[in-house]
């Protein structure tokens, strides 16, 4: 009986360390809307870290042009002709202590990159700070998680 | 008094010469990119790794990996399979990446002229960090590829970069 | 022997076969570990590709998500956390009346003092924290600190004047106040906004406090809609000091950016309105006008049942550049007219208690005082927010 308990404790703790090291940070993955709907950005994981795409923009032409949406903002000149649609905009989280930081997320409109730290309010909220130097200087805003229909 | 000035003469081109920087040209052997298909119109992701060995190739120059004072890439071509590769995509994006660095966005293709197997991308201006990247064991190239239409194939291409260290002579 | 017994005790069938328990343990450890490690450094080739049409059709996983209209729109010029700022005004002539009664139709009363501000100057300084900066929900907490000193020439003093000018140059003017704002949207295109402010203003100092009774306080509440990223509109009603005494306002906001995005608007009526030229997100001008405005209790003319308060209000006509210096620290130039609205002075009483006067009323000035318009200049530096 005793060797049926320890053997059932190994086959658990084969099966729990397998699950915990892929859940811990993997639960950012999948497809988010930020609160003003104007996009949708699926996070993925590349190496040992996170990183967000726009996949789907609510106007994904720009006004003036009629052309896809360009990263015409961009301080460097020689990368405004960057598409937005499958623009990187989450960049270098890493997983440590329940939330996901030393990431940057990018802000197409202003051209301006901002430091930012994630936390998961539960499994599909996402709580998203940018902030300036500290992280009282900031701004959350509250992704949804979205589900194919 | 004459002694004293030659002395500081010869000190001055000496502590010159020690201090004086030079470039080298670093190319990379082609790097395999590849999306696995099937594949959809819109932004996909190649992905290939590269590992720089940057020591090996200094050492091959004479020089220490601390002589490294910086890097900047110069240029990035691509070499597609064959022309209907080319066809489908509208533009292209790179970044470089690694473990320890912060994902760079280095050059973009927009749009890409269709017909050709060969492709050069426009390289940053701004440039960060490259000298960081390059020190890697393993560095990641990550190409965003934006499709024209659905494709079952992968799609593959080999990228060649070539940076411009300095380092101190 | 012992390790036969260990043996028998200690094995477990598989498949027709006896193995040793302890094999079997390390096996069921070694994949364990194996996983784990494998979990950690996942496989970095090519990712699995997507079909980006699918991103059209797709729902919140949570059934009570909402979706929350930004407090800001396109290209409106930059908030500010922390500022500071150097303002000053070119000479102008100035004239006190004599302190009396002098009903508020009256244009000038006796004169008591005139003279030429040769100096009015001083540095303002104003924070703007997030308090809580989410989604649904924006509030702010802010301070600011504004002082302004004086220096008058070509003085002429009449007997029984108030020396307001000699007490203008010894202490200036200040004022410190705390200040909140709150944006709270009510969905996807309406919002509501709420600013209110205590602002202690007088020719104190910190040795010379002035009490907290003098506290004079403002508030504005507006309801507003946000039809898109490049319109914010919303009306509603305000107290406020801006144009020197407590005044009840309604409110117009208007802030908009053109389809071109290279001018717009930023209005909130009647305390300012500017016409914005975008020349790229780290450039910008406005044109426009601020109204400005406090009571400032003057200790010295004040007795033991009358506080004696300059209504303060001024009108500046203006040119606002402001651009990025690096990141998120800006630069900003002001060049303009101020125009004076009022410094006239209400003998208040000593409990602090406003005086409503409002557009009709018609209690008397303690004091009534011009001043000559002026060219002034604020040059400013401020950490901007996201």
């Amino acid at each position: 009986m005793k060797n049926l308990i320890l053997l059932a404790f190994f086959t658990f703790l084969s099966t729990i360390s397998n699950l915990s090291a892929q859940d811990a940070g993997d639960k950012l993955i999948g497809l988010w809307e930020p609160s003003n709907g104007k996009a949708r950005v699926k996070i993925e994981k590349i190496g040992t870290k996170y990183y967000g795409k726009i996949v789907w923009l609510r106007e994904p032409n720009d006004p003036q042009t009629g052309q896809p949406k360009l990263d015409k903002n961009n301080s460097d000149q020689s990368m405004r002709n960057v598409p937005l649609k499958g623009y990187r905009m989450l960049k270098d989280f890493v997983h440590a202590d329940g939330e996901w930081n030393n990431g940057t997320i990018y802000d197409p409109e202003s051209g301006s990159t901002y430091s930012c730290v994630i936390k998961a309010k539960n499994d599909n909220t996402l709580d998203i700070r940018g902030f300036v130097g500290v992280k009282a200087l900031g701004r959350t805003d509250v992704w949804k998680r979205m589900q194919v229909k | 008094m004459k002694v004293l000035l030659s002395f500081s003469s010869f000190l001055l081109c000496f502590f010159f010469a020690c201090t004086e920087s030079k470039t080298i040209t670093f190319k990379t052997a082609p790097i395999a990119l590849v999306a696995s298909g099937p594949l959809f119109e819109g932004a996909n992701t190649a992905q290939g790794d590269f590992f720089p060995n940057i020591a090996d190739f200094l050492k091959q120059q004479g020089l220490e990996l601390s002589a490294l004072e910086n890097a900047t890439l110069q240029t990035v071509s691509l070499t597609l399979p064959d022309s209907l590769n080319s066809d489908l995509v509208s533009e292209i994006t790179l970044q470089l990446a690694a473990d320890q660095v912060d994902m760079q966005k280095v050059a973009v293709l927009n749009p890409v002229p269709a017909g050709q197997t060969q492709l050069t991308l426009s390289v940053a201006q701004e440039q960060k960090k490259i000298a960081d990247l390059i020190q890697q064991n393993k560095m990641l190239l990550v190409a965003d590829v934006n499709l024209k239409k659905d494709m079952d194939a992968d799609w593959q291409a080999t990228a060649v970069l070539e940076f411009l260290l300095t380092v101190k002579k | 022997m012992k390790y036969n017994n260990y043996a028998a005790y200690h094995t477990i069938k598989l498949f027709g076969t006896l193995v040793p328990l302890h094999r079997i343990y390390l096996l069921l450890l070694f994949f364990s570990t194996v996983d784990a490690l494998q979990s950690q450094t996942p496989d970095t080739s090519a990712t699995q590709e997507e079909d980006y049409s699918q991103y059209e059709t797709v729902t919140f996983t949570d059934a009570g998500a909402r979706r929350y209209c930004s407090p800001k729109i396109f290209d409106l010029s930059p908030q500010r956390f922390i500022s500071l700022a150097w303002d000053v005004q070119t000479p102008y002539s100035s004239r006190f009346s004599l302190p009396g009664a002098y009903s508020p139709d009256l244009k000038q009363g006796n004169e008591g003092e005139s003279a030429t501000a040769a100096y009015t100057g001083g540095f303002r300084f104003g924070a703007n924290i997030p308090v809580v900066s989410r989604n649904n929900i924006l509030w702010q907490l802010g301070a600011n600190v504004w002082d302004t000193r004086y220096n008058f020439k070509d003085l002429t003093v009449q007997e029984g004047a108030a020396g307001l000018t000699r007490i203008l140059e010894e202490r200036g003017l200040r004022t410190m106040g705390l200040n909140t704002t709150v944006f709270k949207p009510l969905g996807e295109t309406t919002f509501l906004l709420f600013q209110g402010s205590a602002d202690l203003s007088g020719n104190y100092t910190l040795s010379n406090f002035q009490s907290l009774r003098y506290l004079r306080y403002s508030a504005a509440a507006i309801w507003g809609r946000r039809p898109h990223d490049r319109k914010q509109w919303g009306v509603g009603i305000a107290r406020t000091y801006r144009v020197g005494e407590m005044n009840y306002l309604p409110v117009l906001m208007f802030n908009y950016t053109a389809p071109n995005r290279r001018w717009g608007t930023e209005i909130l009526f009647p305390a300012r309105a500017h016409v914005r030229r975008t020349f790229n997100p780290r450039n910008l001008l406005l044109v426009g006008y601020e109204l400005e405005g406090q009571s400032y209790r003057i200790a010295q003319l004040s007795t033991a049942d009358r506080s004696w308060e300059i209504r303060r209000g001024e009108l500046r006509a203006r040119a606002d550049y402001q651009r990025q210096l690096s990141g998120f620290v800006w630069l900003s130039a002001q060049i303009g007219w101020r125009y004076d609205w009022s410094y006239n002075v209400d003998a208040l009483g000593d409990d602090g208690r406003e005086s409503f006067r409002g557009f009709t009323g018609k209690q008397s000035y303690a004091m009534l005082n011009q001043l000559g318009g002026a060219l002034y200049f604020n040059i400013g530096v401020h950490l901007v927010s996201p």
